[in-house]
């Protein structure tokens, strides 16, 4: 559904992207993890058409993203940290956008908006920015779109609403359709986005479903600091200390998200060897 | 062609409409408010002017300046959310091709503000002149929308307002004001350069850094051209002024329009 090839992007002189790759298939909930300034609301740019790439092509639905063409637009839905919300009622901003997207499903908008517990008669405008985003998303998983694209979609949001917010999601998902998250809020996504993409200075060290994941990775609590070369990360928590090695048994244990994305950025070249040539940037990924 | 089998199409009237429809929705507060102080002013000053006394032609000078000075200043602002990040991304990715944004922003701002002028102006001057003839008695001319004077003028804002278009769409901040300044400089440059090749090819209907005027006259768009009357000189001033006739009424908007286009194309958030 999405492809990216070859693809060279920076800002100025100074290179983000170079010759990278990446194919996005359908059916799946991608976790786009990295730190700040890694390059995620870039990627999500260059896949929606906001910036085009200096080289290389990116390929949504099978269109050149770079020129934004109608048929890609109304498939494709884009929730940026920076909201747009006209000053006017829900039903008006509905009256006015969802005409665009010929899928869009005005009883879904319905049922979203009373899930989320948003006010109808309030103008968007004045709806916090937390509302703000739960109008946006509840707007964006009705339009029918075949790809969503949500950029930190749970900052601002409270706790029961990121609860609401990951079960929607979840209900959200179609085997027609790819959604993909970038997020720095790794534990409010937990057990939701699968496969894991993680980002480091323009480039994708880590691509791999989490099957794939707990097969390979093996999580420890262990009393005291673990030493040796097989240990891929360790961090002092409550209790003693989290490790993870190479899984080399049949038992497969559960990793967190963020001990996942300490372990690929503080260890990628181990990770890197342990998983496949994934840095070397040439990234694939099939679930589902 | 699409993955899916759909063919793109440059121009859908439903999408078209809906753009409309939402410029509209979203602009029409300061529409009104605007309206609501320019027919206040009106109102007023038809009124005292009537102290002064009545018959003289009063509607004009408001229908020249708010189409030109506010169409101008309007038309600047029609891109401008595409230049702010949120508004900016929201605007671009709004399912809809190039030409349909570029057309529903031209509509709104072109022919849809000057036929606004136009009535506007129009219904105000109706409703000041039942005001001044039941206090006075009299009253000056109703403003007539369809009068030559006032079409023409309305013509000449449609080429004019393109330059602001593209304007709009080129800065990314207080674009009126940059328009203003670029279109000086361009015009302070057009007048050198055709100054010099003046100079160069009608040489000898210069005496030293005078020119031969008077005897010719061209009227093309809205500048008039002074030449003698025969060799040379008139036969320049001819083309001249046939050319810059079509360039205006022909090229400019065009040129402006495509420009336009083409940076819409480009804008990246």
């Amino acid at each position: 559904m999405i492809e990216i090839k070859d693809l060279t992007f920076g800002y100025g002189r100074q290179k983000l992207f170079d010759h990278l790759d990446l194919t996005l298939q359908k059916g799946n909930i991608y976790g786009l993890l990295g730190k700040n300034g890694a390059g995620k609301t870039t990627l999500l740019k260059l896949i929606c058409g906001l910036r085009s790439a200096q080289a290389g092509s990116v390929r949504v639905l099978g269109h050149d993203a770079a020129f934004r063409p109608v048929h890609m637009l109304d498939d494709i839905f884009c929730v940026p940290e920076e909201l747009f919300i006209p000053p006017v009622l829900p039903h008006v901003y509905a009256s006015l956008y969802a005409p665009f997207y010929p899928r869009f499903n005005h009883d879904e908008f319905t049922r979203y908006l009373a899930e989320l517990e948003l006010e109808k008669d309030k103008k968007l405008s004045a709806l916090s920015f937390g509302q703000k985003k739960k109008f946006t998303l509840a707007f964006a998983l009705a339009s029918g779109c075949r790809v969503l694209l949500l950029d930190e979609p749970t900052n601002g949001l409270d706790i029961p609403s990121k609860g609401q917010l990951r079960r929607l999601l979840a209900r959200a998902s179609r085997e027609d359709r790819v959604i993909v998250i970038s997020t720095h809020q790794v534990r409010d996504m937990e057990n939701l986005i699968d496969p894991i993409i993680i980002l480091d200075q323009g480039r994708i060290i880590f691509t791999q479903p989490m099957a794939e994941v707990t097969r390979r990775l093996s999580v420890r609590l262990e009393p005291t600091e673990p030493q040796g070369d097989s240990i891929l990360y360790s961090d002092r928590t409550i209790g003693g200390w989290v490790s993870v090695r190479e899984n080399t048994g049949p038992e497969e244990t559960s990793i967190d998200l963020e001990t996942l994305f300490n372990t690929v950025v503080t260890n990628p070249e181990k990770v890197g060897r342990l998983f496949g040539p994934v840095a070397a940037a040439r990234t694939e990924v099939h679930n589902g | 062609m699409a993955e899916h089998g759909r063919v793109e199409t440059v121009i859908s009237p439903r999408r078209l409409f809906l753009l409309l429809k939402r410029d509209l929705v979203h602009g029409y507060g300061a529409i009104l408010i605007a309206m609501a102080a320019v027919g206040g002013v009106m109102l007023l000053f038809s009124f005292l002017s009537m102290l002064g006394g009545a018959g003289r032609e009063f509607y004009s000078p408001f229908y020249g300046g708010l189409l030109f000075l506010g169409g101008f200043i309007f038309t600047s602002s029609v891109f401008r959310e595409v230049h702010q990040p949120g508004p900016g991304q929201f605007y671009l990715t709004l399912p809809g091709t190039l030409i349909e944004k570029l057309v529903s922003k031209l509509l709104v701002s072109s022919v849809g503000f000057a036929a606004a002028t136009l009535l506007f102006i129009g219904g105000v001057s109706a409703v000041s002149e039942l005001i001044n003839r039941a206090v006075f008695g009299s009253g000056h001319p109703l403003f007539n929308p369809v009068a030559p004077a006032n079409l023409h003028a309305a013509a000449l804002y449609l080429v004019f307002q393109s330059i602001y278009m593209l304007g709009s769409i080129w800065f990314r901040k207080v674009a009126f004001i940059k328009t203003v300044l670029a279109q000086s400089v361009l015009v302070i440059g057009l007048a050198i350069v055709a100054g010099v090749i003046f100079r160069l090819v009608l040489g000898s209907a210069f005496n030293g850094h005078n020119v031969n005027m008077g005897m010719f006259s061209r009227n093309f768009g809205p500048f008039t051209f002074n030449a003698p009357g025969s060799g040379a000189m008139a036969q320049g001033a001819q083309v001249f002024s046939t050319i810059a006739r079509v360039a205006f009424w022909a090229l400019l908007a065009p040129f402006c329009w495509v420009a336009a286009y083409f940076r819409l194309r480009e804008t990246e958030v």
